[in-house]
């Protein structure tokens, strides 16, 4: 049968009868909710609760920032706060300077994951002194593996050129894959913004946060070399590798940056390796003759008393110190003074 | 009638009605699970957001070459494909090595990556840190590429630094001047247990092996003499330079170089100096103007500003020699054409006659 107009589709459907109060209260919610809604859109930007944006910057996604741990562990009582193995191979010296300092053993528990941070800044082969020596990022990594029995290490840097390319030529991705160690590239998922209280130039800054996730422990492990802007690349200035960015630019205020970074992160230990010192033409080098072979392996807890000793000892710069290091003192990241506070073993 | 048809239904159009008369424990169990098990993992996903650990979901490289298998999809055709018109080297296609010659490619030399270029904007993007020295002595653009056989591997960086006294300063910044500089026509080098670094008219090069073994070595050896034939821009070599090192013999790093404020005149610019082998502290100079009348016009104000210290001996208008009133040294400057040319300190005024009469010996040869 033919339906008409006016039928009941449903024989359930009972039509509802609107009267003249519900036709009222419904016409003020909807005024109601229209009034709100054209408020929020059209009020000027510094009503209350207007959303209006005319800019477009208050619609931007707000980036979090974060802070990083203290990862810092307090050295065993009696021992100095920078520690310098001499003589014999690489593994002797590294050996010797992390028993001066209290034992591996005392700084990282069985079950910690170890973030271990090389300076592999530049795709240039080891023996031109501009990147971490691969031999010592080995036999550390292995004493962090079977001495401390330590879940994972982890090695991470964020150079500017090819990360690929400089953990390659550099021996490094080599010496860490033969001990054990895993590699951690830069992705442009990696980085967040990092927030360091009294930092002048990286109070809120990008950072290669991806490795450092669920970390225990942060070991720094960097070359002496000379560097054409800030005299000096050790210890400290490494960390400028976990910065993301364009931090180039900070290339202005050198010593301010590198500073800054004294604060950014507190490492469990840093080891600055004086195996192959560039003395000259830093940081890339390029000529063998400017990398002097030394005998020291240095092991820190106090990274600026660390830098000043190879600025003075290694770098034969004497004690005319880079600006960075008296700013570091300022902010509070160790004393450059390291006389009293230092001990070599022979 | 109807209640039966609505059980046979499959949708049910009255969308809240419910047509079903019992539900069992399981069904009524399950949904409000299923509801909570989706509200966990939405609220897991947005806690986690970027911030998850690498070392729980990263999957190592070693894992995924363990797991891999060998896929068929390409076969390596019957013959390398060839672009028509290009050449071959030793049955390789020639490979595009931008102004770099394309022959150091071959021999088992692979290139290693592809041709890397970067100018004054990016040059930080290779050299971080270092890029300020080479853009304060005029760099314009970086040609970079790595060599590769077997295990060894050579890197070459070619930098244009825009004219040759820009490249020489650069070299003696670096300290290139402390070592033994060779010669290869127009190119200076000093060799490196892994390489070689030296200039070529606008360029300043670097070659570095990754090891000192004999392969690395004679490659960069090689290197050095396909570099010698690079066509240069920017002026060549300059012609007092070139009267140095080739019809006087001076050796590289007895010559120097002032670009600003020769004899702390601001209008002298670009002199070039020399020992004038006298055993002492005197030396020779010589300088190229844009024309001649610019020379004239720097020989006149070069006499003029020394007579204040100096006693003119004689004063010609293309010659002059003078004495320091108190040292008693001659200084005795020449021009022909665009060059000026003299001999500052020398002990007597023989000496120096003898000395202009060399340099103007070997500028009528030049």
């Amino acid at each position: 049968m033919p339906r008409r107009r006016g039928d009941i589709q449903n024989p359930d459907y009972v039509k509802d009868t609107l009267d003249r109060r519900s036709f009222l209260k419904k016409s003020a919610g909807l005024a109601g909710l229209t009034g709100a809604a054209a408020y929020l859109g059209l009020a000027p930007e510094n009503w209350p609760l207007s959303l209006k944006d005319i800019t477009g910057r208050r619609s931007e996604p707000t980036v979090e920032s974060f802070r990083l741990t203290d990862y810092r562990v307090p050295p065993p009582p009696g021992v100095k706060d920078v520690v310098v193995g001499r003589g014999g191979t690489v593994e002797q010296r590294l050996a010797k300077a992390l028993d001066g300092i209290g034992g591996l053993t005392h700084y990282i528990k069985p079950g910690d994951i170890v973030l271990v941070k090389p300076n592999v800044a530049f795709d240039r082969s080891p023996n031109l002194g501009a990147t971490s020596n691969p031999e010592t990022m080995d036999r550390l990594i292995r004493m962090l593996l079977v001495d401390c029995k330590v879940q994972e290490v982890r090695v991470a840097d964020n150079p500017i050129e090819s990360p690929s390319d400089c953990f390659v030529k550099s021996g490094i991705a080599g010496a860490v894959d033969q001990a054990g160690g895993r590699i951690y590239l830069p992705d442009s998922n990696a980085f967040r913004m990092l927030n360091t209280p009294g930092a002048t130039l990286i109070e809120n800054w990008w950072f290669m946060h991806r490795p450092l996730t669920n970390v225990d422990k942060v070991i720094g492990i960097a070359p002496v070399k000379d560097h054409n802007l800030c005299s000096a690349s050790m210890g400290i200035k490494n960390w400028y590798g976990l910065l993301g960015g364009r931090r180039n630019q900070f290339h202005q205020d050198i010593h301010e940056i590198v500073s800054d970074l004294s604060i950014m992160i507190r490492p469990t230990l840093t080891i600055l390796d004086g195996s192959n010192i560039l003395m000259s033409n830093g940081p890339t080098g390029g000529d063998p003759s400017n990398v002097k072979k030394g005998d020291a392996v240095m092991v820190a807890t106090d990274p600026v008393a660390q830098d000043a000793w190879a600025f003075e000892h290694l770098l034969e710069r004497g004690t005319d110190y880079p600006e960075y290091l008296h700013r570091s003192e300022e902010k509070g990241s160790g004393r450059v003074d390291w006389r009293g506070r230092l001990e070599e073993l022979v | 009638m109807a209640g039966r048809k609505q059980d046979d239904k499959i949708l049910n159009p009255l969308k809240r009605k419910i047509l079903r008369r019992r539900f069992s424990t399981a069904e009524l169990v399950f949904g409000p699970l299923f509801l909570v098990l989706l509200v966990l993992v939405g609220a897991w996903i947005v806690l986690q957001k970027n911030n998850y650990d690498p070392g729980e979901r990263d999957i190592a490289f070693t894992q995924l070459q363990e797991d891999s298998v060998e896929d068929n999809l390409y076969r390596r055709p019957v013959e390398l494909w060839i672009e028509p018109g290009t050449a071959l080297a030793g049955g390789v296609p020639s490979v595009d090595l931008g102004i770099l010659p394309s022959s150091l490619v071959g021999e088992g030399w692979q290139l290693d990556g592809r041709l890397e270029s970067y100018d004054a904007s990016n040059l930080y993007e290779k050299i971080n840190g270092a890029a300020e020295q080479y853009l304060a002595y005029g760099f314009t653009e970086l040609n970079y590429v790595t060599l590769a056989q077997g295990d060894n591997f050579i890197t070459l960086e070619l930098y244009d630094q825009t004219s040759f006294p820009n490249v020489l300063g650069l070299f003696s910044a670096q300290g290139g001047g402390t070592h033994e500089v060779k010669k290869n026509g127009d190119m200076f080098y000093f060799t490196t247990p892994i390489g070689a670094i030296g200039g070529l008219g606008n360029y300043y090069f670097k070659i570095s092996g990754n090891n000192e073994s004999d392969p690395v070595v004679e490659k960069a050896m090689s290197m050095v003499q396909e570099l010698a034939a690079l066509p240069v821009s920017g002026g060549g070599i300059p012609l007092p330079y070139r009267m140095l090192t080739d019809r006087l013999d001076v050796a590289f790093k007895q010559i120097s170089y002032i670009k600003d404020n020769a004899f702390q005149y601001d209008f002298l610019t670009e002199f070039w100096f020399a020992p004038l082998g006298d055993g002492g502290d005197a030396r020779i100079f010589l300088h190229q103007a844009g024309s001649a009348d610019e020379a004239a016009a720097r020989f006149g104000s070069l006499v003029e500003e020394q007579a204040y210290e100096y006693e003119l001996q004689v004063n010609e208008p293309e010659r002059a020699v003078l004495q320091h009133e108190y040292l008693k040294t001659i200084f005795a400057v020449s021009r022909r054409g665009d060059m000026i040319y003299g001999v500052d300190g020398a002990g007597d005024p023989a000496a120096a006659e003898a000395a202009l009469a060399r340099i103007e010996e070997v500028m009528t040869g030049a």
